[in-house]
């Protein structure tokens, strides 16, 4: 969906956003459907999960049959499916029975305030670090800047997150909870309850603010770059004006244009990103949610959690060719 | 420079962190504000002294006692529901809790059970006869779930009636001593005559009314629930006022919070990580035997209950000299040492020796000791031939045999290569595959297995257990996806299904006679290769918490997670407490009592500042007596 | 004039009388390409040369590629099988096992040294499974869609859209549940890493597809009657190359990481060691008993060769791309 190779040739601007729209329904139908035959095709068998394979009878069996749609024709179920998920009805857990929405919609919130935090975080500071790298490229803060987050990009996050795990939460510091996302006892209310989700943000936040800048900072530095050597640049100079007022007021915001837009594109992708981090803390978002799913396998969770990153990628990519189409007027005429 | 581009955002940033940072700081400090005072408050310690909080790698997922399946959900149902008996905590054998006393007819055919009086349930309606009367009568329903999970119990039940407000009798089709412990939780009518047997499955139970002696306060399936104790428990208030069951994602996590004190007692550690809690200030280890033994099954002749032959076994494995072989192949103290790390014991019977009555000892000479040359020579003479690759051969055919390892055990991860290992030392290639219980259960279901391994909790009346292996537990229904019984051996001999029916009508030492040479048969038809009994490694913040009634009642019996029972959660209270304040709770007259901190090997000071304040007691109290000893001689004199 | 032949030397000096003679046969086209990329290779290995941090990873490379290829020679594969470890389980460094052992009592720096060798089979596998596959769809739906007649675009449009959809779903959850479907084992995982990481290969292939077909030599093939597989075989691929060549290397980083994350999560094969694997028995047999090394060896040495494979990467981007020169 990169505008810049597949433009729309049209000239108003309203139907070039139309066409983005549109074009990203499709693509979002597409995924409906692939979502569901890759589900379809996986050995599933609800009635085994469910009872843990104790003696059904038929009569059972078929109940938990009907619960899970399940014996129906295939088109038959591919409509449902449609029709349900238009609804916002997701299916029912294999493993617990539970409306798979109210699952996804509980594992929601964590996620979303970790990766949202982590990218506001990596965003800031990468960006920071890119433009004072890349300024004076070459310089001192560059070349550490540089080294240290490229160690960062190899690192594997889970790996850095154990690591922080041992070294704050394992040993004598116990600076930091051992994971999870409220202390359990619970009962925590108003502020001290903010405070205690915040003390176990932290660490998986860390994480995932390290292993996200490293990326944003390079691209923002390389983009900067790029930006230095453009041919306006020249010509302010020879008109006379001063040069890092004119990088300031042009050559940054220029810079910045593309790298936000390409932090936005992976926006989409940082949902299923926190996987990993989420596992290793045991935080209850819907990384976790899915990666437990996985391993019950508790298909209708899994497909709800497919769905959901999807349709993530899939905003995050339209919200950011839009920005770009209307911020950018070289991209517009492309 | 770039200064006015980047100072607010580098603003933000620092802000941000600062934000973040102060917070952080905050936190711990808001939390340690509630931890005991005079001992090391750990970091997270959020919870008060009466709260006590139990951590296990499983969770309670439903609390509809008929969907139950994890043992998180039983060690629950067992604290919010009373059973109408109880097993002993000395000996297992059958204790009152809400039935007081029994007695039956002299044709054994006619039993009569007296209700406790005075039992509430949880929203105030009295318990009577008539809830013991419908439970039971629910429990036999034919081909219901209800009657599939207490099968082991009620089986023999034809009716229950109450006759009296706080009198049932029931009728049996023959004598049947397992009558004496109906370890059956009993349910209010006035709830569950609304349930109907179709909306069973779907029915959450979410504000479950029991009469147990904790309520449930607030439930996160799979997650964690929260108890508060029952004030007016009949058998007497609790030691503690709230009961949390917090789930871990992995026990590395369950480990880190019992050391620094989120949690109070943490269940299923692996043995190295509860090896590795040796020495840490405030927490004792547990090291209990218990009901537990993880086998090597393998499928030789899955069949339905109808003898037709399903799935894709290797045939091999039909022919008793390979599985003989196997047995004699792997190494089982071996797997004790370095898996288990000393925390249990080689396998040999079904039915674990923690139950001294019924386990059976297989005499030296017929044990499946470690003997790889003898294992090679079985092979040898049975036909199989080393080949090049060092898998033998015979008749074309290469023994080349599926593992399927269950990724939710660790230790049976761990054992895997070991296993692999030593049979190919004897020249048997092995795949292995990891999956998910219920894939497994599945193609174990099927019949689409050669090998794997998994593991069974056996409780004190060994009925269950032994069930598992008659005919009638094999797999029923059609191709392509029967369904299985419990079998998962498929093993199938009239002769021990006729054992079996005999042993549900006799009692102490006859019965015991039977079950043992149940377990002499299937020791010698090798379907399971048992590996190992292991321990449960249990440990806790005996800083903080005491008044654990182990069962059986000895210093390493089980203090929680005990075998179908429940003995200590009435009985814990907060160290320092004096123990009348649970000593006369039902059960807990066998409590242990207050447990110092000493009991790890580092220096205490409290346990120095202990020595020398009793021996300043002792100087002080002989200077006394001393006196004393004058005046009276004096007055004496006198 | 002396021509330059093919081993470098020039013509011997005529013999006497022999004056009129030509001097030296004119090269063959093939000995002139020949002759043509020797040059540019020397040029390209002294451009290269000048890159640092290529050059470091460069070496790094060199040593891991070494250590995984000596491995039976650096530490008996009897060291893998835990049936034969006497060793102390979660024992810290000693002589003889400098890295500690595992939970089972293996030398860590034995499990190191053959994890190498998976890992880097893994890697560079998977990576090859994806560069053709990418490759082969990058270069297809560039060619077609370049073409004016709506049969091209069509290809190219479908092409796109299977691309998306393997964009838009996220790699690591796609992978989980092909992996767990298919079964954990070696082989899996590198289909498996192969089949979900094509598809930004495919779109940086298409765009230089595209930019490749509007060059003049192009139109004079297409005159001159080259069918579609010779277009796209004999002119569009090779202009593509260098810049597959540099998103290879950088792929492989990426292969890598992800082989990481699928053994961590317990996806990969039990018995034969990788480096993901050995992070995944970490944590989850070690590190609560406090064995630290076990996991930092390997997350130490995944750094290190991810990072070798990205600079080399990104020096390989500068020397054969100007624009993208001192970065």
């Amino acid at each position: 969906m990169s505008v810049i190779l597949d433009g729309a040739r049209s000239s108003g601007l309203a139907r070039t956003l139309a066409v983005k729209v549109v074009s990203a329904v499709v693509t979002l139908f597409f995924v409906l459907v692939c979502n569901f035959f890759l589900f379809r095709v996986l050995p599933a068998d609800p009635a085994k999960n469910l009872t843990h394979n104790s003696a059904l009878t038929a009569s059972q069996l078929a109940a938990i049959n009907r619960t899970f749609g399940l014996g129906l024709p295939l088109p038959r179920q591919f409509w449902n499916y449609l029709v349900q998920t238009f609804h916002g009805n997701l299916g029912r857990s294999f493993v617990n029975q539970l409306p798979v929405a109210q699952l996804i919609g509980q594992a929601l919130w964590p996620t979303i305030l970790l990766v949202g935090s982590a990218t506001v975080l990596s965003t800031v500071i990468g960006i920071w670090i890119g433009i004072r790298g890349g300024w004076n490229r070459g310089g001192r803060f560059d070349k550490t800047s540089t080294a240290f987050v490229n160690v960062l990009y190899a690192m594997p996050d889970f790996w850095l997150g154990m690591v922080l795990l041992i070294a704050f939460a394992g040993s004598a510091l116990r600076l930091f909870p051992d994971g999870g996302m409220h202390n359990f006892t619970g009962g925590s209310t108003g502020l001290a309850g903010v405070a205690d989700v915040l003390w176990h943000l932290a660490l998986p936040g860390l994480v995932l603010t390290l292993v996200y800048l490293a990326e944003y900072s390079l691209v923002m530095r390389s983009s900067l770059i790029d930006e230095l050597k453009a041919d306006y640049l020249l010509t302010a100079r020879a008109k006379g004006l001063r040069d890092d007022l004119v990088r300031r007021r042009h050559a940054v915001p220029n810079a910045l244009l593309p790298s936000v837009t390409l932090i936005m594109l992976n926006l989409g992708f940082v949902i299923s990103g926190a996987i990993t981090t989420e596992t290793v803390f045991s935080w209850p978002g819907l990384g976790r949610l899915s990666y437990v799913a996985l391993n019950a396998p508790d298909y209708p969770t899994l497909e709800g959690c497919f769905l959901l990153f999807s349709a993530a990628v899939i905003l995050a990519n339209l919200i950011g060719d839009l920005l770009l189409t209307v911020f950018d007027p070289r991209v517009r005429q492309a | 420079m770039l200064r006015s581009n980047s100072r607010p955002r580098l603003r933000l940033a620092a802000a941000g962190l600062a934000l973040c940072a102060g917070l952080a700081t905050a936190g711990p400090a808001l939390a340690a504000r509630s931890a005991p005072a005079g001992h090391l408050a750990p970091v997270t310690a959020a919870h008060g002294p009466t709260t006590f909080v139990v951590g296990n790698t499983d969770a309670v997922d439903t609390l509809n006692p008929f969907n139950g399946f994890t043992s998180q959900d039983f060690e629950v149902y067992g604290l919010i529901y009373d059973n109408l008996m109880d097993y002993g905590q000395l000996d297992y054998s059958g204790a009152p809790r809400l039935a007081t006393s029994w007695s039956h007819s002299k044709d054994g055919l006619t039993w009569t059970y007296h209700i406790r009086k005075g039992v509430k349930w949880s929203d105030g309606v009295p318990l009577t006869a008539a809830d013991v009367a419908y439970t039971f009568q629910r429990n036999i329903q034919p081909n219901s779930t209800e009657f599939a999970d207490n099968e082991a119990y009620v089986g023999q039940i034809t009716s229950a009636v109450a006759t009296g407000p706080y009198t049932v009798v029931m009728k049996v089709r023959h004598y049947s001593p397992v009558m004496n412990r109906l370890i059956v939780p009993i349910l209010p009518e006035h709830i569950w005559k609304n349930v109907s047997e179709k909306q069973l499955a779907s029915f959450a139970n979410n504000n479950p009314v029991g009469s147990g002696p904790f309520i449930v306060s607030s439930f996160s399936a799979n997650q964690s629930i929260t108890l508060k104790a029952n004030p007016g428990y009949w058998g007497g208030k609790p030691g503690i006022k709230t009961l949390v069951f917090q789930r871990f994602d992995n026990p590395t996590a369950e480990k880190l919070a019992l050391a620094n004190g989120s949690i109070d007692f943490a269940e299923d550690l692996t043995p190295a990580l509860w090896q590795s809690l040796k020495g840490t200030p405030g927490v004792k280890l547990i090291n209990a035997p218990a009901g537990n033994f993880d086998e090597l099954a393998f499928n030789n002749g899955a069949a339905t209950v109808d003898n037709k032959p399903i799935g894709n076994g290797n045939p091999a494995l039909t022919d008793i000299n390979v599985r003989h072989a196997i047995s004699y192949a792997i190494n089982t103290s071996e797997l004790v040492k370095k898996v288990l790390l000393g925390t249990g014991s080689p396998g040999t019977s079904v039915i674990p020796p923690i139950y001294a009555q019924f386990h059976y000892t297989p005499p030296a000479s017929a044990t499946y000791h470690y003997d790889p040359a003898r294992a090679s020579a079985i092979l040898t003479a049975d036909g199989w031939k080393l080949g090049p690759n060092g898998i033998r051969v015979k008749d074309g055919k290469q023994l080349t045999l599926r593992l399927f390892v269950r990724n939710q055990s660790p230790e049976q991860e761990q054992d895997a290569p070991y296993i692999v290992g030593w049979l190919k030392a004897v020249g048997i290639g092995v795949t292995t595959t990891s999956m998910s219980d219920s894939q497994l259960t599945a193609d174990i279901g099927n019949g689409q297995y050669d090998m794997f391994m998994w593991g069974w909790g056996v409780e004190p009346n060994p009925d269950f257990q032994l069930s598992t292996f008659t005919c009638g537990q094999r797999s029923t229904g059609s191709a392509p996806n029967y369904t299985p019984g419990w079998s998962d051996s498929f093993y199938c001999d009239p002769a021990y299904d006729k054992l079996y029916s005999q042993q549900q009508g006799l009692d102490g030492a006859a019965r015991a006679a039977v079950v043992k040479q149940m377990q002499q048969m299937l020791y010698l038809d090798d379907n399971y290769s048992l590996l190992y009994y292991w321990n449960d490694t249990q440990a806790y913040r005996s800083d903080l918490f005491t008044g654990f009634a182990p069962q059986p009642n000895q210093p390493n019996g089980l203090y929680l997670y005990q075998e179908v029972s429940w003995w200590s959660y009435r009985c814990i209270r907060p160290a320092g407490t004096s123990p009348s304040l649970t000593e006369h709770n039902i059960g807990c007259e066998h409590e242990i009592g207050a447990v110092t901190a000493a009991t790890t090997s580092g220096v205490n000071g409290g346990l120095i500042g202990g020595i020398v304040a009793a021996v300043i007691v002792v100087a002080l109290a002989g200077v006394l007596i001393a006196r004393r000893r004058k005046t009276a001689t004096a007055d004496e004199r006198e | 004039m002396n021509a330059v032949t093919s081993s470098g030397a020039t013509d011997p000096v005529p013999a006497p009388g022999l004056e009129s003679r030509p001097a030296s046969p004119v090269p063959t086209p093939r000995q002139l390409a020949r002759t043509r990329r020797r040059a540019a290779l020397a040029r390209f290995w002294r451009e290269y040369r000048k890159d640092r941090r290529g050059m470091f990873g460069l070496v790094v490379l060199a040593v891991m590629i070494a250590v995984a290829l000596a491995a039976p020679v650096l530490a008996s594969s009897r060291g893998l099988n835990p049936i034969y470890a006497t060793a102390t389980p979660n024992a810290g460094p000693s002589l003889a096992y400098p890295l500690g052992t595992d939970a089972d009592g293996r030398s860590v720096l034995t499990l190191l040294i053959w994890g190498s060798r998976n890992s880097l089979l893994v890697g560079l596998t998977a990576t090859l499974i994806s560069i053709l596959i990418g490759a082969l769809v990058g270069v297809v739906a560039g060619h077609f869609g370049s073409i004016r007649a709506r049969a091209g675009r069509l290809t190219d449009n479908v092409l796109m859209r299977g691309t998306d959809w393997f964009l838009v779903v996220p790699f690591l959850p796609l992978a989980m549940v092909l992996a767990r479907t298919l079964g954990p084992s070696l082989g899996v995982i590198i289909l498996v890493i192969g089949l979900t990481s094509w598809a930004g290969t495919a779109r940086i292939v298409r765009a230089q597809a595209l930019a490749v077909e509007t060059r003049p030599y192009l139109e004079r093939a297409k005159a001159l009657g080259a069918g579609h597989w010779h277009q796209m075989y004999r002119h569009v691929l090779p202009n593509v190359m260098p810049l597959l060549l540099a998103n290879t290397i950088l792929t492989v980083a990426g292969t890598i990481l992800a082989e990481t994350t699928l053994s961590f999560l317990g996806l990969g094969d039990p018995i034969r060691p990788t480096w993901g694997q050995m992070l995944g028995s970490a944590y989850e047999y070690g590190v609560g008993t406090g064995n630290l090394l076990w996991l930092l060896a390997p997350g130490i040495a995944v750094i290190l060769v991810v990072l070798a494979f990205t600079l080399v990467g990104h020096a390989l981007e500068a020397v054969l791309d100007p624009k993208l020169r001192e970065r």
